[in-house]
Parts: structure tokens; sequence; C-alpha cells
């Protein structure tokens, strides 16, 4: 993530904090100003765990360098009884060269490895599912899509948003501009992009349609965008055996 | 008698969310096949139909994920037990 750029010098400990992180364990070795942060996160899977594993503060970071340090927690990590099953980051684009790098040294192409440390398991590479589905609404409030049953467009649920608008009771009563336009702060919510793929939606579309309305005619592949994309978001969004 | 405290899939009958717990569930086959498969045919049909569908980077993300799932989740299910125990 990015960070805002800040230098401060500890007298006690005769160190400057802010500096580049990424060659040495120690903060403060190199003397480029750090502008972002990486950070390695275990998220355990059969109790509700987060705990940050090591972070780092860097600026530019070589591939190389990148596929060192994650090698590094991995095997940190490993020693100290966890077991890594799964790596999932964003699909920025030096993730995605992360992903290549390990795929390639596993001299594998698929979305697994065999696993860097531990050799009896594989070790699972994927992206968050959450960009995924966010970059996925970007996309469909940006412009038209299609299939071979006719185009999908998000023009249907703008209609339904100022159709609703002066409703005192509104089929779907979420439904705000910030879904429907938001700005680039307000794209980083994943609850919103969830909702606007969500059932109260495709009901309330499916409704129009089947009431007659004109508009709502040619919904289907719409429709059927929308509910395979909330069902994508929400098979992976399974996160627990008592959830 | 139903339990006091039941899961949120039951409550909210939503099978999407209910544990995997069985190799044959459907949403295995849906990850696996159906949706990298409804994926490809968007980005097959906007080029005939002269307009733009997902970009080729998150095409590429969704199927990647959602392959990856299905085999973790196939791993789980097969493999963990012998791992763990």
């Amino acid at each position: 993530m990015s960070i805002k750029q800040k230098m401060s010098y500890s007298r006690s400990e005769d160190t400057i904090y802010g500096l580049d992180s990424t060659t040495e364990n120690t903060i403060g070795s190199k003397s480029e100003r750090a502008n972002k942060m990486l950070c390695y996160i275990i998220h355990d899977l059969s109790t509700k765990h987060t705990i940050p594993a090591r972070y780092f503060f860097h600026s530019t970071m070589t591939t190389e360098i990148f596929y060192s340090l994650t090698m590094n927690v991995l095997n940190l990590v490993t020693n100290s009884g966890f077991i890594i099953l799964d790596l999932v980051t964003d699909n920025h684009a030096s993730y995605v060269a992360l992903f290549k790098e390990l795929r390639v040294c596993a001299g594998n192409l698929q979305n697994y490895i065999p696993h860097p440390v531990l050799n009896y398991i594989p070790l699972f590479l994927s992206f968050d599912y959450c960009h995924a589905i966010k970059n996925s609404r970007n996309l469909f409030l940006d412009h038209n899509m299609c299939t071979s049953d006719g185009v999908i467009s998000s023009s249907y649920k703008k209609k339904l948003y100022h159709l609703q608008k002066g409703m005192p009771i509104k089929p779907v009563r979420y439904l705000t501009k910030k879904h429907l336009y938001p700005n680039n702060f307000e794209k980083m919510n994943v609850l919103r992009a969830v909702q606007i793929f969500s059932t109260t939606v495709t009901a309330s579309i499916k409704f129009l349609k089947e009431a007659g309305d004109q508009d709502f005619q040619e919904v289907g592949p719409t429709i059927t965008f929308m509910e395979n994309m909330y069902k994508f978001f929400q098979i992976h969004n399974v996160s627990s055996k008592t959830q | 008698m139903y339990p006091v405290k039941l899961s949120k899939y039951i409550r909210s009958l939503d099978n999407n969310i209910a544990p995997y717990v069985d190799i044959s569930d459907e949403r295995l086959f849906w990850l696996h096949v159906t949706f990298p498969n409804y994926v490809d045919e968007i980005q097959n049909s906007f080029n005939n139909a002269g307009m733009r569908g997902w970009s080729k980077k998150t095409a590429h993300d969704l199927k990647f994920t959602s392959n990856s799932t299905y085999r973790c989740v196939k791993f789980f299910y097969l493999k963990l037990d012998s791992i763990m125990y």
C-alpha cells in the first residue's frame, strides 16, 4: 500500500525511520525514502485469526528482491509452525510478476507450485477475490459488454436508481449514487461493489421486466452477469465451517 | 429440534456460503468449468459485436482465481486430514 513519505530520527536508538527497509532486516539501512509498505499477513482458515507476519517499507522494488523477501517470509512462518497453503495477493503488476517468478522458478506454469519449504504439499497462488469483484464492477459501470444472448449493461441499474429516487419505499434500499457513480476513493469500498451484484438488485430488475416495463425487456444477459459475479464472490466468501 | 444458533448460510438460505463438505459439490464444478467458460464467452463475443469486454488482465485474473480456489478446496477435502493428523 502507498504511504506518506516521512522521516524521523530516534535519538535513543540512533536510527532514522522512514527509509527503505527491503534489503536488510533493520529499518533505515538504505538511503531511499520509503513511500510504500509491503505487509505479509497470515489468515487462519479454521478460526478468525489474522496475524501480520512481516512488513517492509520500500520505494521501488525489483521482482528479484520481492521474490527473495517472499521466500524469506515463507521460511520464517513455516519454521514457526504455520502451514502456508495459499498465497493471495491483489492483481497489481508487481504481484503478477512475483507469481510468474514463482511459477518459472518452480518450473510449473499452473496456479499452484510445489511448496518451497514443505515438499509434501503444493502452494496455491491466487488473486484476491475482492479486487477481482471491484475490477469487474468498474468495467461493468464503465462500458457495455455482451454475450451471445445480448448486451450486458449497467444502464438498467441506473434506470432503477432514478426510478426509485422519489419513492418513500424503495425496492433496493441501499442503492445510492456512490454505488453507480463512485469516485476513485469510493471505488475502494468492497461492500458497495458486492451490493451492485446482490440478489436484491437482481430481483428488482427481474420484477420490472416481468411487470412489463419496456425499458427492462432486454435485461436477461445483464441479470445472468450479475448473478454470476455475485455467485463468484459468495463462493469465495466461505470463511469457516461455522459461518 | 433446531440448534439455538443457526449457521449463517442456513439463516440466509444461501447455499453458496455453506461449508464445503463434499467433493461433488456443485460449486466446485461451477468454479472449474461454468465460470471460466462464461468469462471466455464474454471475451469471445465482444470482439464479434464490436464492443468491449473485460480487460485481458481482469479476465485472466478471474479465471486464475476461480481455478485456484477449485484446486485448493479439492486439495483440502482430499489431502488435508493426512497432513494435519
